[in-house]
């Protein structure tokens, strides 16, 4: 099973960055030591308000199918929607990261069938 | 084919099934709330429906009398305290010792039928002012708000 392909209803997103490690001398002068050259930690947060219990359950069902955390897996175009960019900005596969759940996902019951549903997604190598 | 009106002169209100004399006016609000499913990239709002909403007023005007309508909607909200106890109670239905919270209320409008139509609903009364002033008559303005949907609606 995939990740659900619905177009959230709102969306943030973090860049990441390039694996740095910077070193500051007593004298004020800053060293850094870059280790990769892929950008890393991206982080994308998905916000899906008041769509039905079958639509959320599908978030549920996935992050059980890639037990939590553990897995990583790819996210579909829709996710984008809105976006008039670059599609692989949002992306996580152009710096050869792959998303996974930052968290489980966050469901909130609104009404009797309907719910909110909130998930955070991070790129890992 | 003539059409019928109604004014003021068809409407009643009905407290706990007994009419209420001396209703100047009363006004029923009921409101639905929407949530919306607009996702990124969609221009309009699209919406489903989340909840209603019914509440309304009346102004009632008091007069002296054993059986006076505004007194009976005073009491079921302004209760004097329960001996040394500061406390008064809330409830408001007729049933005192089975603790019956909410009122029956059932506005109407007198078609001619023997019930007319109506909107009888479960109701907490939230709100009554009392207005004593120079030149007007002494009034009772009082706000009520419907526990779930109305019981009967009869329009």
């Amino acid at each position: 099973m995939a990740f659900p392909t619905f177009v959230p209803t709102s969306r943030s997103f973090e860049s990441g960055d390039y694996p740095v490690k910077t070193f500051k001398a007593q004298n004020g002068a800053e060293h850094r030591i870059l280790y990769g050259s892929n950008r890393t930690n991206m982080k994308l947060s998905l916000s899906y308000a008041n769509i039905t219990d079958a639509k959320a359950e599908q978030f549920l069902d996935h992050f059980d199918e890639v037990q939590g955390t553990f897995q990583t897996f790819h996210i579909s175009e829709e996710l984008r929607g809105g976006w008039e960019g670059s599609k692989d900005a949002l992306g996580a596969g152009t710096h050869g990261n792959r998303y996974r759940y930052e968290q489980a996902p966050q469901m909130t019951q609104v009404r009797p069938g309907v719910s909110t549903v909130t998930v955070n997604l991070i790129g890992v190598i | 084919m003539s059409s019928s009106f109604y004014t003021g002169r068809h409407g009643s209100l009905l407290l706990e099934g007994v009419k209420v004399a001396q209703v100047q006016n009363w006004t029923l609000n009921t409101s639905v709330s929407l949530l919306s499913t607009k996702t990124l990239g969609e221009t309009d709002d699209q919406f489903i429906v989340d909840s209603r909403n019914t509440s309304g007023s009346c102004r009632v005007l008091y007069y002296a009398d054993g059986a006076n309508s505004a007194g009976r909607f005073i009491s079921k909200v302004i209760k004097a305290r329960d001996g040394d106890n500061q406390n008064a109670p809330l409830f408001q239905g007729d049933d005192v010792a089975g603790e019956e919270e909410r009122s029956d209320l059932r506005l109407k409008v007198d078609d001619g039928s023997a019930d007319g139509r109506y909107i009888q609903m479960r109701v907490f009364i939230t709100n009554i002012t009392l207005t004593m002033a120079v030149g007007e008559i002494f009034a009772a303005d009082i706000s009520f708000q419907s526990h779930g949907a109305p019981n009967l609606v009869n329009l």
